[in-house]
C-alpha cells in the first residue's frame, strides 16, 4: 500500500498540488557550436499537461535544458 | 464546381464548406485543395470523464478558492525594465527578433537617429548602439532560465597511455529544469490547451482514446489514490 500516490495522499503538504509529468528526451542529432569543433547532444524537456496538439505546434512546450558533451577517443 | 466563392464586405474570401475566411483568393484556393479535395472523416466525438474530487478549481497563492473566471493576478513588475519604456522594448523586439538586423546595420540606424535628434535638439536616441541594445536584451529576467556550465572528467586512475576521453575535461551546459518548468506552467499561450488533472477520454462505450499524456492510465494512477478519499484541488 505504500506507493508513491499513497505517500502524496497522506502528506498534508502535497494537498492541493498539481501533477506535472516531466518528459525528458535526448536527441541523437548533434549541435555544433561556433567553429564546429564542439559537438553536443541536446536534452529536451516538456511537461505532460500541455495538450498534444500544442506540443507539436508550439516551440515553447519543448525546450532544451542540457547540452551533453561528446567524448571522442583518439 | 462544388464550392462557390463569394467576397464579403471586408474583402474576405469565405469557404462555404467550413466558413473560414481568407484575405486572398490564392489563400482560399490552397485551403480548398488541402482540406476539402480529399476530405478526411471527422474525428470521433470524445466524451471526457473527470475525477469527482479533482476539480482544478482556481485559487490564489494561499490556496483560497476564487470564483471561476476570475482574472489572473497582476504582474509583479509591470515596468518595461531593463528597457527604458515600451517603445524601447518594441524597437529591440522588431530589430532583433523580426528583422534580425546585423550589428553594423543597427549601429548605422541608431547613428542616423542620433544625428536627426541633434539637428532637432531632441536628446538621445532609444539606444546608444547595438551593444547597449544587446546588453538590455541579455539582462531580461522575465521568463528566463539562465544557462550554466560545468566541467566533467574521468575520476579513475590514468596513465600517459590512457585514451584521450579519460584525460580530457568536457563541458556540460545545462539550466535549472525547475525554472524551465515554472516558465512553461506560467505561459499564458497554453491557456485552454492545458490539462490540470488526469482524465479519461472515450470515443464510444468501452473505447478509450489516448491522445494526451494526462488521459493515460499512468497519469490517473499517479494522481488518484485509492488509499482514502482526499478532497483534492489544484494550485495554479
Amino acid at each position: 500500500m505504500n506507493s508513491h500516490k499513497t505517500e502524496i495522499a497522506v502528506d498534508n503538504d502535497t494537498h492541493g498540488s498539481m501533477l506535472v509529468p516531466l518528459i525528458l528526451g535526448a536527441d541523437k542529432t548533434t549541435v555544433s557550436v561556433a567553429t564546429g569543433q564542439n559537438e553536443y547532444h541536446p536534452v529536451y524537456l516538456s511537461i505532460g499537461n500541455v495538450d498534444n496538439s500544442v506540443c507539436r505546434a508550439h516551440h515553447d512546450a519543448l525546450l532544451p535544458v542540457t547540452f551533453l558533451s561528446i567524448p571522442k577517443s583518439k | 464546381m462544388l464550392l462557390t466563392l463569394h467576397m464579403s464586405q471586408e474583402a474576405c474570401f469565405t469557404c462555404i464548406r467550413c466558413n473560414r475566411t481568407f484575405k486572398t483568393r490564392p489563400g482560399l484556393s490552397v485551403h480548398i485543395s488541402k482540406i476539402h479535395r480529399h476530405p478526411k472523416p471527422r474525428p470521433p466525438q470524445s466524451t471526457l470523464r473527470y475525477h469527482a474530487h479533482l476539480t482544478a478549481q482556481i485559487c490564489d497563492e494561499d490556496g483560497d478558492f476564487l470564483a471561476s473566471g476570475a482574472p489572473p493576478p497582476d504582474e509583479d513588475d509591470p515596468s518595461w525594465a531593463p528597457f527604458q519604456d515600451r517603445p524601447s522594448f518594441e524597437f529591440a523586439k522588431l530589430i532583433y527578433k523580426k528583422m534580425q538586423c546585423s550589428a553594423g546595420d543597427i549601429d548605422h540606424l541608431l547613428n542616423l537617429w542620433a544625428a536627426h535628434n541633434i539637428n532637432n535638439g531632441d536628446g538621445d536616441p532609444i539606444f546608444k548602439n547595438a551593444e547597449t541594445m544587446y546588453d538590455a536584451i541579455d539582462s531580461i529576467t522575465h521568463g528566463d532560465a539562465p544557462w550554466d556550465s560545468f566541467s566533467v572528467q574521468y575520476p579513475g586512475p590514468t596513465t600517459a597511455d590512457s585514451p584521450s576521453w579519460q584525460l580530457n575535461a568536457f563541458q556540460v551546459h545545462c539550466r535549472n529544469t525547475r525554472d524551465v518548468v515554472r516558465n512553461m506552467l506560467g505561459n499564458k499561450e497554453f491557456d485552454g490547451k492545458f490539462d490540470y488533472v488526469p482524465f479519461q477520454e472515450y470515443t464510444m462505450v468501452r473505447t478509450s482514446q489516448y491522445s494526451n499524456l494526462m488521459s493515460g492510465q499512468w497519469a490517473y494512477a499517479k494522481a488518484v489514490s485509492t488509499f482514502f478519499f482526499t478532497q483534492c484541488s489544484i494550485l495554479i
